[in-house]
């Protein structure tokens, strides 16, 4: 386990004072190597398994159909094929990119024959038919490679009644034709095809050959390139370690400066303050002095009235006394006048009694 | 001089946090004072349901006096009203019922709190966030010193704390990022308080081929002591530890010790030993090579104190600041942030001997310079005696 490691830490030794251990400085180490290390592709797989799995290695057969690219068929022929397979394995695979068809040229397919005189190319492993002609029967005849003639058209015209006669005699005739040529054909075929194995044969040790120098130039060039990123690497090391150091230094500069402003807009601030204390305190005092004044007039004014109001109430309760006493004598005065009335109505019955008394 | 220490919960069943802490500190500082511990019947931390006593009694030498909780705590309701305010917009009303639900809801305490204030000098509330705590200090503001044991944690920032933090009459901090948090969160730095902590004893013998003999552990192991569970970082520790022994082929083991409420992988070098005494406990740390921290938040981590006392370096986790200023600080311990700095770091302690000897050293220092408990003894009292002198 501890090999591991240290193999791990080979990637940039850290440096430990034992004697006086620095966690700070152990921990920036470590922070530095580890941003140090290359970025882990997002195709890569996580070597603990974790990792995405966006792109999957394509898997040629069996259930499971990968996503992404499907491998191409060896060959390399570009033709489209009616067997071409899809999702090889019937698995779950996207239609991505598809296998080209094991054929070699660009013809067609090699199951459905075209004639030469169109064709492009031979196909693949089965022969086209040699002929321009037509067909055989029962077969579609294909079309001929440079089109039909006037001439030939008027004679296909002229012969056309005679087609129930002549029919039977041709198709004896292309028969026997046919079947030379078939025989030739399967010469043929087998000389193209001992040819084909003679060329595949030659063809996969020149692909080796080129594979194992491919390799080697792969090689030398992921060495160079190692270099030159290293050599890259010291260089952006370097010019990041003097930017740094410029930068660190304009910053001191710049907040040297940043505090001497700051210095002299405190120093101004406090002395624009303490102006403005000043004259603010001298306009408070002066206002506190105008605000007294006039608390102590309306004061004076305050007493005078209230002195008057105190008057003005000793008056109030005299003229209530006086008014009440009034009322009494009033009241006592017309009792009296009452009782004086009766004594006077009697009096006056007394004088008429008297009178009566007189005359008689 | 009397003090009257008071927690959420208080025995020698309850082997960790705040509540050991309070324990241990009450224990110790009955050598220079009349010391009462003011705390519930609850023992699960979870529903606080009584399961104590009431009335007084004496635990380890301290005399303790216990209070009813009302409400057990549910923890479905409490953690929807939590999930509520954290976000979304809310009232102060809303704030006071998630007090409430947090509990431990102790109203005869606070009661007796403020009844008899006069009978006490000083009153150490420990944990800032339960209910004895912020209706206590309420009650004595005055006499009120408040040890938070405030972690990282997203509910100091409820509005409710703020003016908690200007309450009391003076602070025990247990590391400087708790301080510089509590004060960031509410501008209370005029309040005077305290670097201190909690001490830890060391066994005088304590030995590695002891407790691998026990357990049946050969070769090097790394050790985690402390409750298994996600919200200690535990599930990410599983993921960076079996990732590390795939790419590396590392033969190095990963010791658990604690109860466990997170399934732990089934992997032969995982050793899950559930809760064991102290005195394992200290076997394990003196034979492991290092202590493994991935707790997110922890507002001091006792066992690396511990493991500091063994002279054994720590690899914790740096999204913990407090551990990480820790280690920053006693050149005792490296920290990752991610899988990278968790394999080079422990890539780096596993191979390296001499470091590992150097970081563990740094650690002894550290823990003699302000962990003994003497160092934590003087600076309690050396507060008390501040506060007197106001």
């Amino acid at each position: 386990m501890e090999d591991k490691v240290t193999d791990a830490q080979k990637e940039a030794p850290i440096r430990i004072d034992h004697d006086n251990v620095d966690v700070a400085d152990i921990m920036d180490q470590i922070k530095q190597r580890i941003a140090q290390r290359p970025p882990v592709l997002a195709g890569a797989p996580a070597a603990t398994g974790e990792g995405p799995s966006s792109v999957a290695p394509a898997a040629p057969g069996g259930g499971e159909g990968p996503s992404g690219v499907v491998p191409v068929a060896p060959g390399g022929g570009e033709g489209p094929s009616d067997v071409v397979p899809v999702a090889p394995g019937g698995g779950e695979g996207p239609p991505g990119v598809v296998p080209a068809a094991p054929g070699r040229g660009e013809g067609p397919s090699d199951v459905v024959p075209v004639a030469p005189g169109g064709g492009e190319g031979p196909p693949g492993v089965v022969p086209a038919a040699p002929g321009r002609g037509e067909g055989p029967p029962g077969v579609v005849p294909a079309a001929p490679g440079r089109g039909e003639g006037p001439a030939m058209r008027v004679l296909r015209m002229l012969i056309r009644p005679f087609m129930p006669i002549v029919r039977p005699l041709l198709d004896r005739f292309i028969i026997r034709v046919n079947m030379d040529v078939n025989v030739r054909i399967d010469q043929m075929n087998d000389r193209f095809n001992a040819r084909i194995d003679e060329m595949s044969g030659s063809l996969d040790l020149r692909i080796d050959e080129m594979s194992r120098r491919l390799d080697l130039r792969i090689d030398e060039m992921t060495r160079k390139l190692d270099l030159r990123i290293d050599e890259m690497t010291r260089r952006l090391d370097m010019r990041i370690d003097e930017m740094s150091g410029s930068l660190n230094m304009r910053m001191n500069e710049m907040s040297d400066s940043l505090n001497m402003r700051m210095n002299e807009m405190s120093d101004s601030l406090n002395l624009r303050m303490n102006e403005m204390s000043g004259s603010l305190n001298l306009r408070i005092d002066q206002v506190s002095d105008g605000l007294n004044m006039g608390i102590d007039e309306m004061s004076d004014g305050l007493n005078t009235t209230q002195e008057n109001t105190k008057l003005l109430h000793a008056l109030a309760h005299n003229l209530v006394l006086d008014l009440t006493k009034l009322r009494i004598e009033h009241e006592a005065l017309k009792s009296k006048t009452r009782i004086m009335e009766k004594d006077f109505e009697a009096l006056g019955k007394r004088e008429k009694v008297l009178e009566k008394r007189m005359i008689e | 001089m009397k003090l009257a220490f008071v927690v959420q919960r208080y025995g020698m069943e309850i082997n960790g946090g705040a509540e050991l802490h309070c324990r241990w500190i009450a224990e110790h500082m009955m050598k220079y004072s009349d010391v009462e511990v003011l705390t519930t019947r609850a023992l699960d931390y979870i529903t606080w349901e009584n399961h104590y006593p009431g009335g007084e009694g004496v635990v380890n030498g301290v005399p303790v006096r216990r209070f009813s909780v009302t409400r057990t705590r549910c923890p479905e309701r409490f953690g929807r009203l939590q999930r509520f305010i954290l976000e979304n917009e809310h009232r102060v009303e809303d704030e006071l019922r998630w007090v409430e639900e947090e509990g431990p809801c102790v109203p005869s305490l606070v009661q007796y709190i403020g009844k008899h204030a006069a009978d006490f000098d000083y009153f150490i509330f420990f944990s800032y966030r339960y209910y004895h705590s912020f209706f206590g200090i309420r009650a004595v503001p005055e006499k009120s010193i408040l040890v938070p044991t405030a972690e990282h944690d997203a509910v100091i920032h409820l509005n409710i704390f703020k003016s908690l933090f200007n309450m009391p009459l003076a602070f025990v901090y247990n590391s400087i990022e708790e301080r510089r948090m509590i004060e960031g969160v509410s501008r209370n730095g005029r309040i005077p308080g305290d670097i201190v902590g909690v001490g830890t004893e060391v066994p005088p013998v304590s030995s590695g081929e002891r407790f691998r003999g026990r357990h049946g552990i050969d070769g090097d192991y790394i050790l985690y002591i402390g409750r298994i569970d996600e919200n200690k970082g535990c599930h990410r520790l599983f993921e960076y530890f079996l990732r590390f022994k795939t790419e590396t082929g590392s033969m190095v083991k990963l010791v658990l010790i604690g109860n466990a409420v997170l399934n732990i992988p089934s992997h032969p070098d995982l050793f899950p030993l559930g809760f064991l005494p102290e005195e394992d406990k200290f076997d394990a740390l003196e034979g492991a090579r290092l202590l493994v921290m991935p707790s997110f938040y922890e507002s001091l981590s006792m066992v690396t104190l511990e493991a500091w006392a063994m002279r054994k370096p720590v690899l914790a986790n740096a999204r913990c600041e407090v551990l990480k200023g820790q280690c920053l600080r006693s050149n005792a311990g490296l920290f990752y942030d991610n899988y990278d700095e968790f394999r080079e770091s422990l890539a780096l302690l596993l191979g390296s001997e001499g470091l590992c000897r150097a970081m563990g050293g740094n650690g002894r220092k550290y823990y003699d310079a302000h962990y003994t408990w003497e160092s934590i003894e003087n600076k309690y009292l050396a507060l008390l005696r501040r506060l007197e002198g106001t």
